[in-house]
């Protein structure tokens, strides 16, 4: 037990369950995350310490759980890289360790992805392949194309969230809300043919750059000081981003762990179930969907469905490969998280 | 052989359910978890399994009561106290894997069992098999009731007589007994169907008396599968442990490789549930000629008497579905599995299963939390229901 724990008397038997240390993570109970650190912890702990992970679903969320049971139980905190340095990944963790310490928790480690969020792991060929292909039954190769034509259909949606992100971070969502940066602006992919296609450059800058214009104003009338990120650094962000993302490929580095990875899986479902069908075991024929015709809240459904079958094996195919022959920074990353919950 | 769907009426605590036992992607799940209140039908489920195949595999078991009209399910709107109380009726979707769909005609040939009745291998349409399993079966062709005792098996296929296919086991371990079995392998390439009840005579089946220990048969020379103690019933863990010592033993003893190292693969799936603790092997300690399978949780060694409930329930796993034979592509139902264990043994019993043999299908029933938590993140849950639901499916 931690030095800390036993200072502020920990009484594990009020904690809600059996665990030694508790990881907190963003993500929903039966994420990627949670799914991941649960399979990972119970392999490479069996002599160490008995992991509970709770996922938390937002960042957010993890200040409180970490006050409710950070005085019970020592804890671990991953949350998302997201579109941040790892300079300011860095600073912003120690911060919030302090700040959750200085408030009786017993933070053995506050740390981020190195990746942009845990989706990004499963991008890579080793993983995403072996899954993908059978799970579709379609081969290598169909599902490379898949990954380039989303890809290249995400460019804007990457880049526009980027700088709301970044906007987000120098300005409370409420002063006035960054969500207004996103007004009148259609940033995901729509369907064409059997294609995803992009959003039009030109238009969403222009609705950009009047959103940003409107949005400084506000700040203005409001007699604010400062402006941590004017509209035109905003504007210029990205236009940086858009022009070095643009020419993505597959063979690109940053998709892989500077985009929102969520975003790349789900355009590789929809595409190749698009393509090349998903089971339906009900009648056990595959279907092609048709994802043109159907309302988002019924194409969402679906998504959740495709994305629930393919997450466990996704999971468990990332820890095969780690096991066997992990990319350098990944087993150094997990190698990392190991010594930290047994330390 | 593996479950596909079922669907149960009337038996036990159901009345009306169909479970199916695919995935999404209409792939059959390795490990099913069965999950809700006390008196869902958790249970009768597997029982139900049981019940609907084991007159036709010829699996004999005591763990499962043979039927009886206290089973059936006579809630007021299935007839209640009515003197002609409703039927059971279980459905099984049954599929055979590819490597069974080619060993089983071979274990007929090579026993020649169907000749002897002069019988054909039955078509087997897409390996898949329709098992129905009524009870009471009805009236005998003279008008008397069949007896309680009597199991109905009704087998529907793409052609007359598939029910064969369910033989297949059967027939390889008679086939093997009676040396008529020439390729052994087949043993192992025809999946058979077990039931490791609640905790019901744990201490019994995992050590038994010292005094039934019968050290005078000789250690086998032909490997795990061809002891002359397979023909036993009533043997215990501790016997088989003794024997798969003996076994290796003699083998490094002659300098003869071993082909299957059945005491190493304990050693490894022990420690790969129990770990911190280890399985080291049946041993013969100063003064002990009986000698006793031996433990270590570090440093520590001790023998099989000292060992945990959750200790003997884990060898109660490992080594009953290893031994007369190993469990491939198999049935195997587990009643709340998580009795006696450690929520960290409960994880990694979880994790160890596919480990078990090859191919195995497993139907776990639950009320452990973490089991039920774990079964949720891998999608194979199946949730019976909360507390006051009706069970009608």
């Amino acid at each position: 037990m931690d030095d800390r724990a036993q200072e502020i008397g920990v009484d594990r038997n009020a904690y809600p369950r059996g665990g030694d240390i508790a990881i907190l993570c963003e993500g929903d109970v039966v994420g990627y995350e949670a799914k991941l650190l649960k399979s990972w912890a119970d392999r490479t702990l069996k002599d160490g310490p008995l992991v509970d992970v709770w996922a938390c679903g937002t960042c957010t969320a993890i200040f409180g759980m970490s006050d409710a049971i950070g005085r019970t139980i020592p804890v671990v905190v991953i949350e998302d890289k997201d579109f941040r340095t790892t300079d300011e990944v860095k600073k912003d963790c120690e911060h919030q360790k302090n700040s959750r310490e200085r408030r009786g928790a017993v933070m053995r480690a506050w740390k981020a992805w190195r990746r942009n969020e845990i989706e990004n792991y499963f991008l890579d060929f080793d993983v995403l392949l072996p899954v993908v292909t059978k799970a579709f039954a379609c081969t290598e190769d169909e599902v490379e194309k898949a990954v380039e034509d989303a890809l290249k259909s995400l460019v804007v949606l990457q880049a526009i969230d980027y700088c709301v992100y970044r906007a987000r971070r120098v300005w409370e969502e409420s002063d006035p809300p960054v969500m207004h940066l996103l007004k009148n602006i259609r940033k995901r992919p729509s369907w064409e043919g059997s294609g995803l296609v992009g959003p039009n450059h030109s238009v969403v800058r222009r609705r950009l750059e009047e959103n940003a214009g409107t949005w400084q104003k506000q700040f203005q009338t409001d007699g604010r000081l400062g402006e941590p990120l004017a509209g035109v650094e905003l504007l210029a962000e990205f236009d940086q981003r858009y022009g070095e993302w643009s020419a993505v490929t597959l063979d690109s580095s940053f998709w892989r762990t500077e985009w929102a990875g969520k975003e790349v899986l789900k355009g590789v479902r929809q595409l190749l179930s698009k393509r090349h069908g998903w089971w339906n075991a009900d009648d056990g024929v595959r279907e092609h969907i048709d994802w043109v015709n159907m309302s988002r809240k019924d194409a969402d459904a679906v998504d959740r469905k495709i994305e629930r079958e393919l997450l466990p094996r996704l999971v468990e195919r990332f820890l095969v490969v780690l096991a066997d022959a992990p990319e350098k920074g990944v087993h150094e990353e997990f190698a990392e998280l190991e010594q930290v919950l047994r330390a | 052989m593996h479950l596909r769907r079922i669907s149960i009426e009337n038996y036990r605590a159901i009345r009306r359910l169909k479970v199916r036992f695919e995935d999404g992607l209409g792939r059959i799940r390795p490990v099913t978890v069965l999950a809700g209140p006390n008196g869902c039908g958790k249970t009768s489920i597997l029982y139900a399994v049981v019940q609907a195949l084991r007159g036709a595999m010829g699996y004999r078991t005591d763990e499962v009561p043979l039927p009886h009209n206290d089973e059936i399910h006579s809630s007021a709107e299935t007839g209640g106290l009515s003197p002609t109380p409703p039927s059971i009726a279980v459905n099984l979707d049954l599929e055979f894997s590819e490597q069974e769909i080619d060993a089983i005609p071979k274990v007929f040939d090579q026993t020649r069992e169907l000749q002897e009745r002069a019988l054909k291998v039955p078509r087997l349409q897409d390996g898949r098999l329709h098992v129905t399993w009524k009870y009471p079966p009805g009236f005998n062709h003279d008008g008397t009731r069949r007896s309680p005792a009597y199991i109905q098996t009704q087998v529907t296929t793409g052609e007359h007589g598939g029910a064969t296919w369910l033989k297949g086991a059967q027939f390889a371990v008679r086939g093997w007994r009676q040396k008529r079995l020439q390729d052994i392998s087949l043993l192992e390439s025809v999946g058979m169907l077990k039931i490791f009840p609640q905790d019901r005579g744990l201490i019994e089946r995992v050590i038994g008396a010292a005094e039934e220990f019968d050290d005078t048969e000789e250690p086998a020379s032909s490997g795990p599968l061809g002891g002359p103690k397979a023909n036993r019933s009533d043997l215990t863990v501790r016997d088989i442990l003794e024997y798969f010592s003996s076994y290796a033993l003699s083998r490094r003893e002659q300098g003869l490789a071993i082909k299957d190292d059945w005491e190493r693969r304990i050693q490894d799936l022990f420690a790969r549930i129990c770990s911190p603790k280890e399985y080291l092997g049946y041993m013969y300690p100063p003064n002990d000629p009986v000698g006793a399978p031996y433990f270590q949780d570090g440093a520590t060694p001790y023998p099989l008497r000292m060992a945990s409930s959750g200790e003997h329930i884990i060898l109660d796993y490992l080594t009953n579905l290893t031994y007369p034979r190993p469990f491939n592509h198999s049935l195997i139902l587990i009643d709340e599995p998580e009795l006696h264990l450690h929520p960290r043994w409960i994880r990694q019993l979880y994790r160890a299963l596919p480990q078990m043999g090859t191919n195995n299908q497993f139907i776990l029933t639950t009320h452990s939390p973490e089991l039920r938590q774990l079964a949720a993140e891998d999608g194979s849950l199946i949730d019976l229901g909360a507390l006051g639901d009706q069970r009608d499916g």
